[in-house]
């Protein structure tokens, strides 16, 4: 048996009191650190949607917009394709009307709708026989809540994220 | 060095090490939170930005539609200059719903050539087709961490 002084003498007390509280320190310091990132990320992922969701989405429907004819606002597509119920308050369909170059007018619908895989702005294009299909595409499912209306015959789209967010875009018909 | 001494000081050692560790740990998080910061500050600028160019949208597609004759009236919403109008105005919401508001004025700016009737000097001569030209300017002012910004949108109407 190894009875040396070296292999008989410990930690004091203090010693020990003082190795634990910095192991306790550090690891405190450790996870405040990490929490403090997660923080930021979660700050940051929050201010996506305005800074650059609401930009393109606005910057795809003033596109569409800016080229139609003229725009009517409904409350369905049902409603959107058979022409009825037109409004001008805040609406989640918008009808398009665009003029090709033989003079034929196509239509086209921007809906706020969910098609069974959530909430999504979705983009229909007319058929000429009037039978609306599956939508061409979509142009985001990010916003909780996406709204047209007509303000002082100015066209307003306003846009809700999923942190409370609200941005409203404006836009005449001409460009 | 005699050898308890020298045991003595690697213990003392472990307890300058872990107080290193933690100083460093601290200095690396407040730097972290600096550059966190520096992300994140120049963003929520841009947020507002983003708000404030989206409110600006609204002036200029309303004074571009607005029927020439409702612009020039007594009623017009940017009455001639020097008379202003001055409306508080949300602009939209920041992320947690926070409103963010500005002060928008509105004016009408006479071109000189317009008759003096309306606003210019100008005669038959250098207006012989009784032109009638308004620039139409919104200004928005609105606040970001105790700075005013300023953003305007000037549009000409003619008649």
């Amino acid at each position: 048996m190894n009875t040396s002084p070296s292999r008989r003498r410990g930690f004091t007390l203090i010693e020990l009191t003082l190795a634990m509280l910095l192991g306790m320190a550090i690891g405190t310091m450790s996870m405040a650190l990490f929490r403090q990132q997660l923080s930021f990320l979660q700050i940051y992922k929050a201010q996506n949607f305005l800074s650059v969701e609401a930009p393109v989405i606005s910057m795809h429907v003033s596109k569409l917009v800016g080229k139609a004819e003229r725009f009517r606002l409904h409350n369905s597509v049902a409603d959107a394709l058979a022409g009825t119920n037109p409004r001008s308050l805040a609406s989640p369909v918008l009808v398009l009307n665009f003029r090709q170059p033989d003079g034929v007018v196509r239509a086209s619908i921007l809906s706020f709708e969910n098609r069974g895989n959530g909430l999504a702005l979705y983009y229909y294009v007319v058929p000429l026989s009037g039978v609306l299909g599956a939508p061409q595409w979509y142009i985001t499912k990010v916003p909780t809540n996406v709204s047209f209306s007509v303000d002082q015959g100015i066209l307003r789209m306003a846009l809700s994220g999923p942190n409370s967010e609200l941005i409203t875009y404006s836009g005449a018909m001409t460009q | 060095m005699p050898r308890g001494k020298a045991r003595s000081w690697r213990r003392g050692f472990l307890l300058i090490e872990a107080t290193l560790s933690l100083t460093i740990l601290t200095l690396i998080g407040l730097v972290m939170l600096k550059l966190s910061l520096n992300i994140l500050q120049p963003r929520q600028w841009v947020l507002q930005q983003t708000l404030s160019d989206a409110y600006v949208t609204y002036e200029r597609a309303y004074a571009e539609r607005l029927p020439f004759q409702t612009l020039t009236s007594g009623t017009s919403p940017w009455p001639a200059f020097p008379t202003t109008s001055s409306t508080q105005v949300e602009l939209g919401r920041l992320p947690g719903g926070v409103a963010v508001t500005g002060t928008v004025v509105r004016t009408r700016l006479p071109d000189p050539n317009n008759y003096p009737i309306d606003g210019g000097t100008g005669t038959t001569a250098s207006n012989p087709a009784s032109m009638k030209v308004w620039k139409v300017q919104s200004v928005l002012t609105y606040k970001i961490g105790g700075r005013t910004y300023a953003k305007s949108r000037t549009v000409i109407r003619s008649q």
